[in-house]
């Protein structure tokens, strides 16, 4: 209500994110490299503090290593590890919201299941 | 590092600037945010000694800075006003910043400008005003001096020249670490930029520091406006709105750890932040 | 470190000069060859030298003001803003002293063999002084000199007095200054100190002399007026300030 960037997710997270889902989707591959931080932060417009708060965060996580004088690269076997914090988080990310909203909604769990066996043809 | 202290400057009857403290280190990008009128620009002025301040001290890396070489060449800024002769072309104006910076970069300025579509033949005072902005974009992304200051950067700039300006400036100091002063009231689009904010209001320093560390301590809470009243108890929110029976508050202070029931938490942006310390500072009056 | 900081100061007030100061010989030169090819050969009482003062006083004015943005605009505080017009009043002051005698000789000579037979000796570079007969040389160089160089900071300093005084104070110096003058003046004519002075010049030994007793300490004066006024003037919008000599 005051400002529109309000009650959006912090920026270097969603660097985080992003990089994220550019090695799970293979755009960077393992052992190769990704953009720099100067890059990054041109390509985001954000602060290169940020950019490298956003990249640190996946190093912290072993999904990228920094080569000295070269750059930042993606972790051998980063994909895989990625796929299986998802799949572990896919409950309380994905199943737990959806159910709370269709109990709002009123719909029963035989109803959300139909639904998904549908494949979600519905209008 | 460039240091003031206690800073105040009046014009006749109008007090300008006062007890303004401000700490300038390393590298990084500063935000000067505030409204029109708010004395940014008086501020600039002072860092620049292109104006005196009337009490308040100023040093660069511990030297008194006040109309001294040895500060002022570390220094450039780019402001609103055009203090090249009148009848110069840009092209003699980025030649003769060459020879007073050493570190000025003529191929640089050129194909910056030519990025921007800039007319080197032209006069500085024929260019339109989104011109003279990017006139004075090419030349401050040029010098390469520790400290930069711009002034209103974007002021007249379509859509897509202030794109590339924030992108051309992230480039800039990518390559070039040093430490960037932008002073703007368009304060969304500056947030992502900057690391640091300085706000000012009516001459006054309302609040600075990283960026984050501003943010975290405040935020907005809506819900049903009795909740939200329980909720604040004799808590004064900095802002707040009513839509109907929902109302929205900006606060300062600890988020919550737990959101009460009936209410949702969102965090702070920059923008509205400064609007709540605004109201806030408007409420007073 | 410093002397990095003068080679871009001066090569910018050399190059800006150059072209003020080429157009400005280039100019005299025309004006005074159609006079001579006008009046037939006969160029007896031209001169520059009002045309040059006039000039070295209007760059006095105008490169100050110029300066002071520029320089501040680009790093360089007021002191180096003061030391740079010094620099161009020495500078200009040395281009009038050579350039108006040698242009003199130029008229003359082109006066003698395109009008063979006219009296071409007549080129009254300060010939006020010495009651019609052409000074000689040196002289005549010093002379030009000396004016030049008062004339560019009488320039410099009414330029500042004006940049840094409010509306009011604008007023009342072109009012007040004038009158000031006008009443001193009649005051020295009634009390005899006036012709105290002119006897005391007219008893100097040659008019370099009256020149050089007038003409130097004018110049430091106005250098010295100057600076004051100059070390804490605004670079802002407007023009004006309100008039404040201490800091």
């Amino acid at each position: 209500m005051f400002g529109s960037n309000d009650g959006e997710r912090p920026l270097f997270l969603q660097v985080e994110t992003l990089l994220e889902e550019a090695i799970l989707s293979g755009a960077y591959p393992e052992e190769g490299q990704i953009p720099s931080i100067t890059e990054l932060s041109v390509s985001c417009k954000i602060n290169p503090a940020t950019a490298l708060k956003g990249v640190n965060l996946l190093v912290e996580r072993g999904l990228v290593y920094k080569k000295r004088g070269l750059g930042m690269f993606v972790a051998p076997g980063a994909r895989e590890r990625l796929q299986e914090e998802r799949r572990r988080q896919f409950f309380a990310g994905y199943i737990q919201p959806l159910l709370a909203e269709a109990e709002k909604l009123g719909f029963t769990r035989e109803m959300v299941a139909k639904m998904i066996w549908e494949g979600g043809d519905e209008a | 590092m460039m240091q003031l202290v206690n800073i105040s400057k009046s014009f006749g009857r109008v007090q300008a600037l006062s007890g303004v403290s401000l700490t300038l280190e390393g590298t990084g990008i500063y935000g000067l945010l505030g409204n029109n009128g708010a004395g940014k620009t008086t501020l600039l002025n002072i860092l620049t000694s292109r104006i005196f301040p009337d009490g308040g001290s100023l040093t660069l890396d511990g030297q008194p800075m006040l109309d001294r070489d040895e500060a002022l060449s570390q220094i450039f800024m780019m402001g609103e006003l055009n203090l090249y002769p009148e009848d110069m072309r840009v092209r003699r104006a980025l030649e003769i910043t060459g020879y007073m910076y050493p570190r000025f970069r003529m191929e640089e300025a050129l194909a910056l400008g030519e990025r921007f579509g800039l007319n080197l033949k032209s006069r500085i005072t024929a260019l339109s005003t989104g011109y003279r902005s990017i006139f004075r974009i090419v030349t401050a992304l040029s010098v390469h001096t520790p400290y930069l200051l711009l002034d209103e950067p974007v002021l007249g700039l379509d859509a897509r020249h202030r794109d590339l300006f924030y992108k051309l400036l992230l480039e800039s100091y990518g390559n070039d670490p040093r430490c960037i002063l932008l002073s703007t009231h368009l304060i969304q689009e500056a947030e992502p930029l900057i690391e640091e904010a300085v706000i000012l209001q009516a001459g006054r320093i309302l609040r600075q520091g990283s960026v984050e560390k501003l943010l975290s301590g405040a935020y907005q809470l809506s819900g049903p406006a009795g909740l939200v009243d329980n909720f604040l108890g004799s808590r004064k929110p900095l802002a707040q709105t009513s839509l109907g029976g929902l109302k929205t508050v900006y606060l300062e202070g600890a988020r919550p750890q737990s959101c009460p029931a009936g209410l949702e938490i969102s965090p702070a942006g920059l923008q509205g932040y400064f609007i709540a310390l605004m109201e806030e500072e408007e409420s007073k009056c | 470190m410093l002397k990095a900081k003068w080679k871009g100061v001066l090569a910018y007030e050399i190059e800006e000069s150059g072209k003020t100061h080429g157009l400005f010989f280039g100019i005299m030169f025309i004006v005074y060859l159609s006079i001579l090819l006008l009046s037939g050969g006969d160029i007896s009482g031209g001169s520059f030298s009002g045309s040059a003062e006039i000039f070295s006083f209007v760059v006095g004015i105008v490169s100050v003001r110029q300066d002071l943005r520029l320089f501040l605009q680009n790093g360089k505080g007021r002191r180096t803003v003061f030391l740079a017009q010094v620099f161009l009043a020495l500078g200009n002051a040395l281009f009038m002293a050579l350039a108006l005698p040698l242009l003199g000789i130029l008229i003359q000579v082109l006066a003698s063999t395109l009008f063979p037979g006219t009296s071409g000796v007549l080129w009254g570079e300060f010939s006020f002084l010495y009651s019609g007969v052409q000074a000689s040389l040196p002289v005549m160089i010093a002379l030009a000199f000396l004016a030049n160089f008062a004339v560019f900071f009488l320039g410099m300093c009414i330029s500042l007095i004006y940049y840094r005084l409010n509306k009011l104070g604008k007023l009342l110096v072109s009012l007040g200054v004038p009158a000031l003058i006008i009443l001193l003046a009649i005051q020295g004519v009634r009390t005899e100190s006036l012709h105290a002075v002119l006897r005391f010049l007219l008893d100097l030994p040659s008019p370099l002399a009256v020149y050089a007793v007038i003409c130097i300490p004018a110049a430091f004066l106005c250098a010295g007026a100057s600076w004051l006024l100059l070390r804490r003037a605004p670079v802002t919008g407007s023009g004006a300030s309100s008039l404040s000599l201490k800091g």
